[in-house]
């Protein structure tokens, strides 16, 4: 027997003595594992630890060693119930008003790991002269009512290597799907459908704005996410029957992803009447596949004069 | 089982065959991982190219075949493999973990990078505010019940905690790994029940077929959380009840009451369900023609605690925290009923199977042979039972009782079926089949196994390879089927945008236009829109969108012709005393029709006229916005149009005789 092989059973034994114990220290790491950046790197570290050790502990907590499920069922019931109690967690967290936080989070689950490490570990002390290889039965095979259970499993003979075979299929699994995800990222996909639009800037107003006797300056803001420059028509009108110019027009070219920042310069009204004024953005060359109209764009406020009564209005 | 009886059975030549050595040998499993590669390989590259030809096309015939292809490729195999009866148990479990893995391509490759279907905007919104906000409960404007179901939305948030990762990326590992589980859980549970670790993985493979199962349930949303949960709590029950020993019936009673408790957080048809199962395996324990064996009484006693403990966790949160779960359950089964009776007595309209479906003939036709398919097998797995109690190796006890409920509970999938008929029942259907598939597939997998075997068993090598071939031909039309009898295919594959689509709504502009008034408004307006706007203003864009309904019209604000006043008359008082501030428009209203029928919600009255060439009933009522007294336009993008409301309206509104006063304009780049 080589030294590796020593140190290895030495190891393993000193994990099987009080594994819930290591374990715990293992989840109690996450407060160091919270100090790398967030991202995948941090993921392959903190992700095992979350979806695994709560659940590995409750397993440990509830089954004596005999009966606690082993491969398969120990990796499913410990993802499973890991994803529980941080469903737990968080619940009693917000039942003690506590706010739900990345720190919060990781205390309630701390307590609850170490209630059940005691536990565990609790379980652990009569079986511990049974400290060794594994050779528990699958639950339930005792029970008579199964006696006439189907047995058309295959040769059982490699039951040994039953951890490295999981592990191969889940990272061939892994490795594919982020190909296929790696492969479609990198195919030419169709250019997103471009478009423009415009709108108010400056502070923001409720109901009509108030102008002054100086007059007022509206900003606005125009953005083209096109491919392409287009030329447009800008116009500013007082709304009504009939409509009147109130400014411009402009004929602006606004080249592919640019911003463009207008200002409408508003004279002051002539009573305490509301009136509408619309800026319209037209396309020069561009018509609505609907309506065959050209392509338009608007936005529109109400204003009114500073100091002067709405009552006064049409006086 | 000890030690000298399982090596007996080790030993025993009936499980030792001359071809298993020679099949299982080092080169055997060298060319079975080269070719499993191969195809795994391949079939990835064409579900990509599948998804490649979708982006361009709003359907087209080429897109499915690729990715049909590329799925026989990646499961056809595999499947292939697991069920040969000489695979050794380990990598048969290893290759359904591969399995449960590659299946979760379609999903994934559907948009690696975000949410993409309704239900996934509503839970990445409810996540979002646990992050945000660090509370639970908050409420959800595109789909409020999820709000009182966190179970999902918190765990999502614990792991972006701990990772740093955005919501999605943990949500897709999250999802990656249930839908992992479920297809262990259900091989698990079937060897729970006393099959065979072969028998048992034909059952994962065959639920698998079900139609949620590589869309549905793969999706960011509380039921593909809480069936894996459900899966593995029946394990966790089957033992209870199964364990002969009083410490066994504890321990395996504790991890069902805390899984169960994890179910009834997270979704509440998957809680009802769980706790109707559970309950059949009480009734059937407690039948002494079924169950009376030894320790019977325990074994009932065992089985109706957990059912009464489960059952009294799901009255709790149903009476105390989601209260409006009843109601919003009941439609799906009240309205399909009854829809189905006007329609049984010739006054009802039906609903026409695939009526707006882009899915292809072969598609279509394959979903009717699914049923049909698992019919014949429903009917196999009876007669197998039969012939078990017959010949007594299905004696009283729990093992029979057991059977008989999961029997029970998958025989039910065949007159929900009915209720696909009915557009109220018709989703309800669609949903249960996922939990009677449980079921189902423990009846089927035995009568599967035996067409296996029995195609094995034949002399001539041509007849084997005829029959082997037949039955993956089966198993093909069965995946094809299945995946069509469940979500349209513009949810299934990307496209083009696609109006009216809950998943193909998504644009850029949508995006930006969600984005603007995010940073110039802030989180949280109350706003009202459509549907489809509304998924992305009220997920990403944090905004509550109003909930349209009979007492609550919002699509009258939009229906009104112009120049006449919105009616009733309440719906402005009450827009503004819940202080709704803007209203966004998608002109297209006014032009096409939406490709799942619905403007607003299922709510909306049915006098909004769908029918191709007919005129929206929004056309020519857009513009009437830009005139009115208490509305301002703030914003237009090409389709899209933000307007404040000022209400209450002003008593003097603006000017129709305009001044004659110039202004002026400049623009700067």
């Amino acid at each position: 027997m080589t030294r590796t092989h020593v140190f290895v059973r030495q190891v393993t034994r000193l994990w099987l003595s009080a594994w819930p114990f290591w374990t715990l220290l293992v989840f109690a790491s996450l407060a160091a594992v919270r100090l790398l950046p967030g991202g995948y790197a941090r993921a392959a570290v903190a992700a095992p630890i979350l979806l695994a050790v709560p659940g590995a502990l409750t397993l440990g907590a509830v089954f004596s060693g005999h009966h606690r499920p082993r491969g398969v069922l120990f990796a499913g019931y410990a993802v499973l119930l890991s994803v529980v109690w941080s469903v737990f967690a968080s619940l009693a967290l917000y039942m003690l008003k506590v706010l739900i936080t990345a720190e919060s989070t990781y205390w309630c689950l701390l307590v609850v790991s170490a209630l059940l490490t005691i536990a565990a570990e609790a379980r652990l002390v009569p079986g511990r002269s049974q400290v060794g290889p594994r050779s528990v039965p699958e639950p339930g095979t005792l029970d008579p009512d199964w006696a006439s259970a189907e047995a058309d499993d295959g040769p059982p003979a490699a039951v040994r290597g039953a951890g490295y075979y999981a592990i191969g299929a889940v990272m061939a699994g892994l490795s594919l799907l982020a190909g296929g995800v790696y492969v479609q990222d990198h195919l030419p996909h169709p250019a997103p459908t471009g478009y423009t639009w415009m709108a108010w800037t400056g502070p923001r107003v409720n109901g009509a704005i108030a102008i002054g006797a100086a007059g007022a300056k509206l900003p606005f803001q125009i953005v083209h996410r096109q491919s392409h420059t287009t030329t447009f028509r800008l116009r500013a009108t007082w709304l009504g029957a009939p409509s009147r110019l109130l400014a411009g027009p402009l004929t602006v070219s606004i080249g592919p992803e640019k911003t463009f920042h207008g200002v409408l310069f508003v004279p002051p009204p002539p009573n305490g009447c509301t009136y509408r004024i619309v800026v319209t953005l037209t396309a020069a060359q561009q018509v609505e596949s609907q309506t065959k109209h050209p392509l338009t764009w608007s936005i529109n406020a109400d204003v009114h004069r500073l100091g002067k009564s709405p009552n006064t209005c049409g006086s | 089982l000890t030690a000298a009886s399982y090596r007996r059975q080790v030993n025993s030549p009936s499980s030792r065959d001359s071809s298993v050595h020679q099949d299982s040998s080092p080169r055997g499993y060298l060319l079975a991982t080269v070719a499993l590669a191969g195809c795994g390989l391949a079939g990835m590259a064409a579900v990509v190219r599948g998804y490649q030809i979708a982006e361009t096309t709003v359907s087209s015939t080429s897109e499915f075949a690729w990715f049909w292809i590329g799925m026989f490729l990646l499961e056809l195999p595999l499947a292939g493999l697991v069920l040969r009866r000489d695979a050794p148990r380990t990598i048969r479990t290893a290759l359904l973990t591969f399995y449960g893995i590659v299946s979760y391509a379609p999903k994934l490759l559907r948009d690696p990078t975000s949410s993409a279907y309704h239900d996934e905007f509503a839970h990445w919104r409810e996540t979002a505010e646990i992050l945000g906000t660090g509370k639970l409960f908050r409420s959800d404007a595109i789909i409020p019940i999820i709000a009182r179901y966190p179970g999902l939305h918190a765990a999502t948030a614990a792991l972006v905690h701990a990772t740093g990762l955005n919501i999605w990326q943990a949500a897709t590992l999250l999802l990656l790994l249930f839908h992992v589980m479920l297809v262990l859980g259900i091989a698990t549970l079937a060897q729970a029940l006393g099959f065979g670790n072969r028998t048992s993985s034909l059952a994962a493979i065959l639920y698998s077929l079900n139609s949620s199962f590589l869309y549905f349930d793969t999706q960011y949303a509380y039921e593909s959380m809480a069936i894996t949960l459900l899966v593995w709590t029946l394990v966790a029950y089957v033992w209870a009840i199964r364990s002969p020993s009083r410490q066994g019936r504890a321990t395996s009673s504790v991890l069902t009451t805390v899984l169960s408790a994890g179910t009834v957080i997270t979704h509440h048809l998957s809680a009802f369900t769980l706790l109707l199962i559970m309950a059949f395996i009480s009734l059937a324990v407690s039948v002494p023609w079924l169950a009376k064996r030894e320790n019977w009484v325990w074994t009932a006693v065992t089985a109706w605690g957990l059912t009464l403990i489960t059952a009294a966790m799901v009255g709790s949160w149903f009476l105390f925290v989601a209260p409006s779960s009843l109601p919003y359950l009941s439609p799906y089964i009240g309205g399909g009923l009854s829809e189905l009776m006007q329609e049984a007595q010739g006054s009802g309209a039906g609903r026409q199977l695939f009526g707006a479906s882009m899915s292809p003939w072969w598609e279509q036709n394959s979903a009717y042979l699914v049923t049909i398919s698992a019919f014949a097998l429903a009917m196999g797995g009876l007669l197998w039972i039969r012939v078990r109690i017959r010949d007594g190796r299905l004696p009283r006890g729990r093992r029979r009782a057991l059977l008989f409920s999961f029997t029970l509970s998958g025989l039910i999938y065949f007159p929900s079926t009915i209720f696909i008929l009915s557009p109220a029942g018709a989703e309800g259907a669609r949903r249960s089949w996922a939990f009677t598939w449980i079921g189902l597939c423990i009846l089927a997998a035995p009568a599967a196994a035996w067409l296996l075997d029995f195609a094995r068993r034949r002399a001539h090598q041509w007849m084997r390879v005829s029959m082997r071939s037949a039955l993956a031909a089966s198993l093909a039309i069965a995946l094809v089927g299945g995946t069509a009898a469940g979500l349209d295919a513009s949810y299934r594959f990307p496209g083009p945008f696609l109006y009216g689509s809950d998943a193909r709504s998504v644009t850029p502009e949508l995006l930006g236009t969600s984005a603007w008034f995010s940073a110039r408004f802030g989180s949280g307006n109350n706003i009202v829109t459509d549907r489809y706007t509304g998924l992305i203003f009220g997920s990403f864009g944090l905004q509550n969108t109003a909930g349209p309904s009979a007492s609550f019209p919002t699509y009258n604000i939009y229906l009104a012709k112009p120049g006449v006043s919105i009616k009733p008359a309440y719906l402005l008082s009450e827009l503004s005393s819940s202080d709704y501030t803007y209203l966004i428009v998608d002109k297209r209203m006014a032009y096409d029709l939406p490709q799942i029928g619905v403007y607003f919600e299922p709510d909306e009255p049915m006098w909004i006229d769908r029918r191709h060439g007919v005129k929206p009933a929004f056309y020519g009522r857009l513009d009437k916005f830009n005139t009115i007294q208490w509305m301002v336009k703030v914003f237009q993008s090409d389709n899209y149009s933000v307007y404040r409301i000022d209400l209450p309206a002003p008593k003097i509104g603006y000017q129709h005789q305009p001044p004659r006063l110039r202004g002026k304009l400049s623009v700067t780049p």
